[in-house]
């Protein structure tokens, strides 16, 4: 080997090794701008391009295109922002200085799936049909898959087959629905479920919201989510705040919305199926010791927590409809932050167990205020984003007037103060109290996680200031 | 500049207060001038709009419809005679903590000062919009962001253990209870249409007559929340825990005003808001229950503490029994006597004021101790009186203030609450029965802060503080002096602030059907009051009067004394003949009223919150991989093992597997074509 291979300048090692994450950085950076002119620019009003369609595949109306509605707007909005920080933030997290993954390995394999995600869930939250929604979906359970095996160990490959496994297993049903919708109504059009006979529109929903509950890890879908904990901690920020689980409640609140009539006893069914995930996670939390399978289970809670919103808009509340999506952006940015808040914990110590953390307050503030930040958020505390996505949903649920409402209103209730009491108590022994073995040379990440960090804070704050006029234009009235 | 202005003036100064808190950096007295000084304009602003308030009736103003959120909630602020007197205990005594918080901060040596001065304003802020906001969405909204702030300054030293525990059963606790007020506000907005104050009274009384349970549910979820922040026993039991956790100028804004405005709370919903009737009285009774247990067991348990922090907040709790006991009798008695129901809501709001500011004196006084000494113990403490000679006076008077001693302010509130509960129904020996226990507590009061004075500034002072500088810094002294002047004006001129609290009253007063108050509780020219039933005085207050003659007492002693001076005699302590320290003979707080603790052990058992944890075994059960996923690919895993089997690589087998499925294919064939024809 000649010494010049040994020695390579800095400029060009720093191009080898950084490469990757400037020019995936550059792509996320103008993916989030994109989405931020077609959000500024299409103000709640319908863009469509329609592009191809396929000769074997005859159709009523094109079959690949683009199509962006106000929702498509809030999810590009948590897609390609949670997106562009989270690779800003990748790039001094997978490094050398990390102490839990000190790698540089497999950078373009991280970046290329990273990158690939979100054009992934960029392509899905715009397409104009079943048909195109059904190929992203299946390219962002690729991507996940990826992701979660990055690391190559063994529980890390099992923890990407088995999510690969649940998901693409939920997806035959979304592929089974869509064929169906097909064969009756020779369209793929999302409105096209309203056209079928009652029996089969109840399958078909059916079908769907299988597919949704699988990507959205509900009950009893769930179990992929806390295994793919296994993935580096930016991407499990990607997948489990912004893009992997949020497919499924994308799927979910474009079938309600899209549904003129949605079958009363399903939406009663998915309401009780949201709620008891919502139960089944939050007991979890108690007994976690593993700062990120605690996140994991909050995911699931939370999406629980959508989910429920959305079947209570599909019995007829619409508020709890917009408190459904609030929560979905606002969860967005908030599980990002804590995310990668519990990131920069584990890069600064190479541990993530509650109980070797302690006294991070003092070492790393900058984390520390946004795992805090993040925990108060998640709970529910004004004037945080959730607070008013929860507050919406609750509202909702005793805007049915009957009495399953009441009970799911204080059933969410009573999940939010048990969650809020295990954030509490994680924050008080990681953060607060005398500073652990652990945690004595930690300090707070490089600047470009920091950022990212300031940036998720900022945004947990006022995200419902711009997403309330989004929602406002999701469901009108 | 009109209302809205002034209160978005103020709340933008304290919001840039506490943004530039963040620049100041390291600089510790600087943040603490700053802070002062933005909570001295906020201050002012708001206080303008509590005199125009008084002054010129209701100050109001809208920031428009939130209508976007679905339900109808209104931005709206709206400023009544109520809400001002609350604002003058909020500001008063948040610029006072914030001029205390200056020098106070610097003994906290290791602590990022950043963390208190950030927060400080929000929280102020938080508590200035909570008694403004006329609607209870945002009512909520917050008192959430309030209880945040609050909580982060209850958490300002966070390194100890102890503190922890307090500031989780602190959050806790409040926003357990606060997902109920949550509850309550949501059903509010959906029965009554909207949660503007002004929406409210009208449900109400339309659920009193509809649908009672609904309307007992309602209230028991903004009771809930509005006690357990007031720290009624046994919902208080986070008082005991954070207020010692806290920074005194905390602890005594919590326990003076953030405790306050749960009695707001409870004031509008259930006097202001709730129709007079059967509901009103059936409440008020549970709340006068509720106020006497809870001043029994705060002060008894006050008698048994001897950190000197603790020993305030458990006294904080009894002394709220004595407004909930206003509130309670107040409420009890609208219907039937609403003369004296208005005497006992006069009560409670003057023990309202008082209680905010002695309170926060002696939580001010017990933050010198710890500044001077390092220490809170009363055990270890003694014979400051000639270390901090101002402290020492203003604990005096605040301590006599909270026993109820004429002619401090405490007096002259818990005798217009033993009236009303004396003379409220005479038929009904309960009410004459709390006014006997009231009575009762004054005196244990009065027996726990004698404890404080007597185990903290008398006997002699310990060696290791012989060499301490004397007093503490001037703007912590002028804080507690100033409080303390604050507490005998209360005391000495009760005839004005019975008057004010009258006139804030005056709402409830129509609502009761009384046009005005025809002579039942009047100003005596010399700034007393008296109250007349029945055409005739029943009883009279005069504190200059009681002020002369003890003033003439005191002359007489002082000059007893002088007449005949004997020389004191100093000796030291005999025990037979062994050398003994002062020290160690020392009469200990711990000491104090050792009948009450063997007597009334149970009172003072610990109150430990119920530990909940979920049993493995259902852990196990919702973990659905254990019993359905995995059990389901070891299935198919031993279904792909016994297939395999069959390729063991043995050619006749193959053959005869062979064989077997043309045999099988023809059969189907054959099946399928219908049989051989």
């Amino acid at each position: 080997m000649s010494p010049r291979r040994e020695n390579p300048g800095p400029v060009s090692r720093s191009l080898r090794s950084e490469g990757p994450f400037l020019l995936s950085l550059l792509l996320s950076a103008l993916a989030m701008l994109g989405a931020l002119g077609l959000v500024i620019r299409s103000r709640g009003a319908t863009l469509a391009l329609d592009m191809a369609s396929l000769p074997w595949l005859p159709t009523k109306e094109p079959l690949f295109g683009i199509r962006i509605d106000a929702l498509s707007c809030l999810m590009l909005l948590a897609v390609t922002v949670c997106g562009f920080l989270i690779i800003l933030y990748s790039g001094a997290y997978m490094s050398r200085g990390n102490r839990e993954h000190p790698s540089e390995r497999g950078q373009g394999r991280y970046y290329f799936f990273m990158v690939f995600f979100i054009a992934a869930m960029i392509g899905l939250v715009c397409s104009p049909n079943l048909f195109q929604l059904f190929i992203f979906w299946e390219l962002t359970t690729v991507c996940s898959w990826g992701l979660i095996s990055f690391y190559g160990n063994r529980t890390a490959l099992l923890s990407g087959y088995k999510a690969l496994l649940i998901t693409y297993a939920a997806g035959l049903f979304l592929a089974a629905a869509i064929i169906l919708v097909y064969i009756h109504t020779g369209s793929f059009a999302f409105s096209a479920i309203n056209l079928l006979a009652p029996s089969t529109k109840a399958l078909v929903v059916v079908f769907l919201a299988i597919a949704a509950f699988g990507k959205a890890a509900q009950f009893p879908l769930q179990t992929w989510l806390p295994s793919a904990m296994t993935a580096p901690t930016p991407a499990s920020a990607y997948l489990h705040a912004a893009a992997m689980v949020k497919a499924g409640v994308y799927l979910m609140a474009r079938l309600v919305l899209t549904l003129a009539v949605f079958p009363p006893k399903l939406a009663l069914l998915f309401s009780a199926l949201a709620i008891t995930t919502m139960f089944v996670a939050v007991l979890q939390y108690v007994v976690q010791d593993d700062l990120k399978r605690l996140l994991a289970y909050s995911t699931i809670a939370n999406l629980g927590y959508m989910m429920l919103g959305l079947a209570l808009g599909a019995l007829g509340s619409p508020i709890a409809l917009r408190g459904g999506l609030l929560h979905l952006i606002g969860h967005a940015f908030t599980k990002s932050l804590l995310f990668l808040a519990v990131g920069s914990v584990s890069y600064a110590t190479g541990t993530r167990s509650i109980a070797k953390l302690s006294g991070l307050g003092k070492r790393m503030p900058v984390t520390a205020l946004s795992f805090v930040i993040g925990a108060m958020a998640i709970s529910g505390v004004p004037p945080f984003n959730l607070f008013w996505s929860k507050f919406l949903i609750v509202a909702g649920a005793i805007q049915l007037n009957t009495g399953w409402g009441i009970l799911l209103a204080v059933l969410a209730l009573a999940e939010s103060v048990i969650g809020f009491s295990c954030f509490l108590r994680v924050v008080h022994k990681v953060f607060f109290g005398p500073v652990s073995e652990a945690g004595e040379t930690a300090h707070d990440p490089p600047a470009g996680m920091s950022t990212a960090l300031i940036l998720l804070m900022a945004l947990s704050l006022f995200s419902t200031l711009f997403a309330l006029p989004i929602v406002g234009r999701i469901v009108q009235g | 500049m009109n209302a809205s202005e002034i209160f978005i003036v103020a709340m933008a100064v304290l919001g840039v207060t506490s943004l530039l808190s963040l620049l100041c950096g390291s600089q510790r007295i600087l943040a603490g001038v700053l802070n002062f000084v933005g909570i001295v304009l906020a201050s002012v602003g708001m206080l303008v709009l509590a005199v125009q308030a008084l002054v010129g009736g209701p100050v109001r103003f809208s920031f428009g419809a939130v209508r976007v959120l679905g339900l109808n909630s209104e931005l709206v602020f709206s400023i009544d005679a109520l809400a001002a007197v609350f604002l003058a205990i909020i500001t008063v005594l948040s610029t006072a903590s914030s001029l205390y918080s200056i020098r106070y901060l610097t003994h906290y040596t290791r602590e990022d000062s950043r963390r208190y001065y950030f927060p400080f304003p929000l929280f102020v802020a938080g508590m200035l919009a909570v008694v403004t906001s006329a609607d209870w969405f945002w009512f909520l909204v917050f008192w959430e962001m309030m209880t945040l702030a609050s909580y982060f300054l209850v958490m300002f030293e966070n390194t100890k253990q102890e503190n922890l525990s307090a500031g989780y059963i602190y959050f806790f606790m409040t926003q357990m209870t606060s997902m109920g007020l949550m509850l309550g506000v949501i059903l509010l907005g959906h029965w009554a249409g909207s949660t503007s104050f002004t929406a409210v009274p009208g449900l109400l009384r339309s659920l009193a007559q509809s649908n009672p349970l609904a309307l007992n549910l309602l209230l028991f979820l903004f009771f809930i929340a509005f006690a357990t922040k007031a720290g009624m026993y046994p919902l208080g039991i986070w008082l005991p825990r954070t207020y010692p956790a806290a920074p005194a100028s905390v602890s005594a804004l919590l326990s003076g005003v953030v405790s306050k405005l749960g009695i707001y709370g409870l004031l509008r919903i259930f006097v202001w808001q709730l129709p007079a009737g059967s509901c009103m009285q059936r409440w008020g009774i549970l709340i006068a229950t509720f106020g006497v247990v809870s001043m029994l067991m705060g002060t008894l348990r006050a008698l048994g503490e001897h950190d000197c922090k603790r020993l305030l907040a458990q006294s904080s709790i009894g002394q709220i029994g004595y407004v909930l006991l206003g509130l309670g009798l107040g409420m009890a008695l609208m219907k039937s006597n609403p003369l004296i129901a208005m005497v006992a809501l006069t009560a409670c709001l003057y023990h309202v004021i008082n209680h905010a500011f002695f309170k926060s004196l002696l939580f001010f006084n017990s933050g010198s101790i710890l500044y001077r000494t390092g220490t809170r113990d009363l055990d270890s403490l003694g014979g400051l009186v000639k270390l901090m000679p101002i402290s020492a006076g203003c604990a005096v008077v605040g301590s006599l203030s909270i026993a109820g001693t004429p002619p401090f302010n405490g007096f002259v509130s818990k005798w217009l609450l033993y009236q009303s509960a004396i003379f409220g129904n005479t038929k009904m020996p309960l009410y004459v029965f709390y006014g006997v226990i009231a009575i009762f507590v004054g005196t244990l009061t009065l027996a726990v802060f004698m404890k404080y004075l007597g185990t903290a500034y008398l006997g002699t002072l310990p060696e290791r503080f012989a060499n301490q500088p004397k007093g503490c810094p001037l703007s912590m002294e002028c804080v507690e002096f100033s409080l303390a002047t604050v507490c005998i004006l209360l005391g000495l001129i009760p005839g004005a602030v019975t008057a004010l609290l009258l006139y804030a009253l005056r709402p409830v007063m129509e609502a009761a059907n009384l046009p005005s108050l025809p002579g039942a509780l009047t100003a005596l020219p010399w700034a007393g009051i008296s109250l007349q039933w029945d055409g005739r005085t029943s009883a009279a207050v005069a504190p200059a009067i009681v002020l002369v003659g003890l003033l003439l007492c005191v002359g007489i002693a002082y000059w007893i004394h002088n007449a005949v001076s004997v020389a004191g005699r100093p000796a030291e302590i005999w025990n037979c003949g062994e050398l003994v320290a002062d020290e160690q003979v020392r009469y200990r707080a711990s000491s104090f009223y050792q009948p009450f603790k063997k007597m009334l052990s149970p009172v003072y058992r610990e109150i430990k919150l119920p530990t909940v944890s979920v049993p493995r075994g259902v852990i196990r059960g919702l973990d659905l991989d254990h019993w359905i996923y995995y059990p389901i690919s070891a299935l198919f895993s031993r279904l792909s093992a016994g297939c395999s089997r069959i390729h063991n690589g043995v050619p006749q087998m193959y053959l005869l597997w062979q064989v077997l499925g043309c045999a099988l294919s023809i059969a189907l064939v054959f099946w399928l074509a219908g049989g051989v024809k």
